[in-house]
């Protein structure tokens, strides 16, 4: 099974693509920072294009976003809910979206692990959500 | 040209005699001799009253029949609707043809007609690149193998994949035969008693489209790839075989060693980056970009930059809609001159830029104010 951790941060969308053994173990198969541009028609049809490539490339699952909060102080940038929106409409994969709490909670009992060994700091948020997806 | 005519002439009138007695509801209209390995006939299917646009090819006796079958099962944007298949005889080698949708024309006669802009070049490409993607996908996992400006076609400055002759599904090592139409176009990786097509060979198909689109066109006289001693050698030579054969050489020694694309050819406008892209498409099998997207993930990084310029037949250079102007370097009063507008009002001189001696000069200039900005 192949599952695509996506985290959206400021104007960019960290993607892990993960497939989960036969042994249950997370194999990182590929990671990407995919930004996009600006809000204007052309960048958000190439952001989408891009993860229509990703797709056919993977045919993942699902794809496992984490959930932003959208309003209040520490609310989300504009910019990651454009993003969640195109993600959203993918209709040849299942998006779903994952709260913090839920990924410490899992972190906290063990059922995922942290990051993957030779990928880079940014992407352990992307591949804990890639790995709630595989479980 | 009536379709009596066209089976008297054609090296395929049986095939196509057949055809049209056994598919009533096709209604032959013109021939078509854009396309090479075989001919495209354009006709009406009177059931569906629509134009379409039928192409008759030989093949080897193998399971290649089944490929247009393939692709009959995609729905995609850029590429070009199989309607029906079949096979039309097998003496020596087989006779196929595909029902599909009618285009308005071939790249190659679109390149030839028009000047196109930065920006078109990009859409084109984006839409092969997303249909390339649809057939690469793990669902169908096909190459295509013959990716060249004669196969893609253009309606509407929208891009299509078309011309199945030469689409294969890849087997489990992911790997497919050489299919050894257009040398001009075949990749590094296709020469040699181990050549072979993969996933990565479309992407170096793709990458000379790409350069082809950007202005950096290659010449289809073989001749043009001599070097002064080959020229010496070729010109010793009596028969017309043995010129092929050393043309053939030249070509495969220009794709082994990188050397086909003339990186100096591109307009001076196109920015490095895109021929950065380009040359991480046509470069050997190793280094080349993995996939579709690494290929569109690089384009993205451009766009963040891009400008789009466009060279109209007067050779005046436009850049459009740059932080809400646009841009112009025209030839004016011996010389070319820089200037700008707002809104779609009249080009005007920027203040402070005089008449420069040559457009790079120019384009330097144009390039060192919106850098300012």
């Amino acid at each position: 099974m192949v599952v695509f951790g996506i985290e959206l941060k400021g104007s960019d969308a960290i993607v892990v693509v993960v497939e989960k053994a036969n042994d249950g173990q997370c194999i990182g198969k590929e990671y990407k920072k995919i930004s996009l541009n600006s809000t204007n028609q052309d960048d958000a049809q190439s952001f989408r294009d891009l993860f229509v490539a990703l797709i056919d490339q993977y045919s993942p699952s699902k794809i496992v976003i984490n959930t932003r909060q959208q309003k209040g102080e520490y609310a989300a940038g504009a910019v990651t809910f454009v993003m969640e929106g195109i993600l959203l409409t993918l209709n040849q994969v299942d998006v779903i979206s994952v709260a913090g709490a839920t990924i410490r909670a899992k972190l906290k009992s063990g059922a995922i692990q942290t990051q993957l060994d030779g990928y880079p700091k940014y992407t352990e948020k992307a591949f804990q959500l890639a790995s709630l997806g595989c479980l | 040209m009536s379709l009596n005519q066209f089976i008297e002439t054609s090296q395929y009138g049986k095939e196509i005699e057949k055809l049209f007695i056994e598919k009533q509801e096709l209604e032959f209209l013109s021939c078509n001799q854009d396309g090479a390995n075989g001919e495209i006939i354009l006709a009406k299917n009177k059931h569906l009253n629509r134009e379409v646009a039928i192409k008759i090819y030989d093949h080897e006796k193998d399971s290649i029949i089944h490929e247009p079958t393939l692709v009959a099962r995609i729905n995609h944007e850029n590429i070009l609707k199989v309607h029906d298949a079949g096979l039309l005889s097998s003496q020596g080698y087989s006779t196929s043809y595909y029902v599909m949708e009618r285009a308005q024309e071939s790249l190659t006669s679109f390149l030839n007609r028009e000047r196109i802009s930065t920006q078109l070049a990009l859409k084109l490409f984006k839409d092969l690149m997303k249909g390339l993607s649809c057939l690469h996908s793990k669902e169908f996992n096909l190459i295509h193998r013959d990716l060249k400006p004669d196969n893609l076609l253009v309606e509407s400055n929208c891009l299509k994949i078309g011309d199945f002759g030469s689409i294969k599904r890849l087997n489990s090592s992911n790997k497919s035969f050489v299919y050894k139409h257009s040398i001009l176009y075949r990749p590094p990786e296709s020469f040699g008693s181990q050549g072979f097509f993969d996933k990565k060979s479309d992407i170096y198909q793709a990458g000379i489209i790409f350069a082809e689109l950007l202005g950096c066109s290659l010449s289809t006289n073989g001749e043009n790839y001599l070097s002064r001693r080959e020229r010496a050698k070729y010109d010793a030579l009596r028969t017309y075989a043995e010129k092929a054969i050393l043309i053939d050489k030249v070509i495969e020694s220009r794709i082994t060693t990188q050397k086909l694309v003339d990186y100096s050819k591109f307009p001076f406008y196109i920015d490095t980056k895109l021929i950065s892209i380009i040359r991480k498409m046509v470069c050997s099998h190793e280094k080349r970009f993995n996939s579709i997207a690494d290929v569109l993930a690089a384009l993205t990084v451009y766009e963040r930059s891009k400008k789009n310029w466009t060279a109209d037949k007067y050779g005046n250079l436009t850049l459009e809609q740059f932080k809400g102007k646009d841009y112009q370097i025209v030839l004016e009063r011996g010389g070319y001159l820089i200037k700008h507008r707002r809104c779609s009002q009249n080009f005007l001189q920027i203040p402070n830029t005089g008449v420069y001696d040559s457009k790079e000069a120019a384009y330097k200039e144009l390039n060192r104010i919106i850098s300012k900005k």
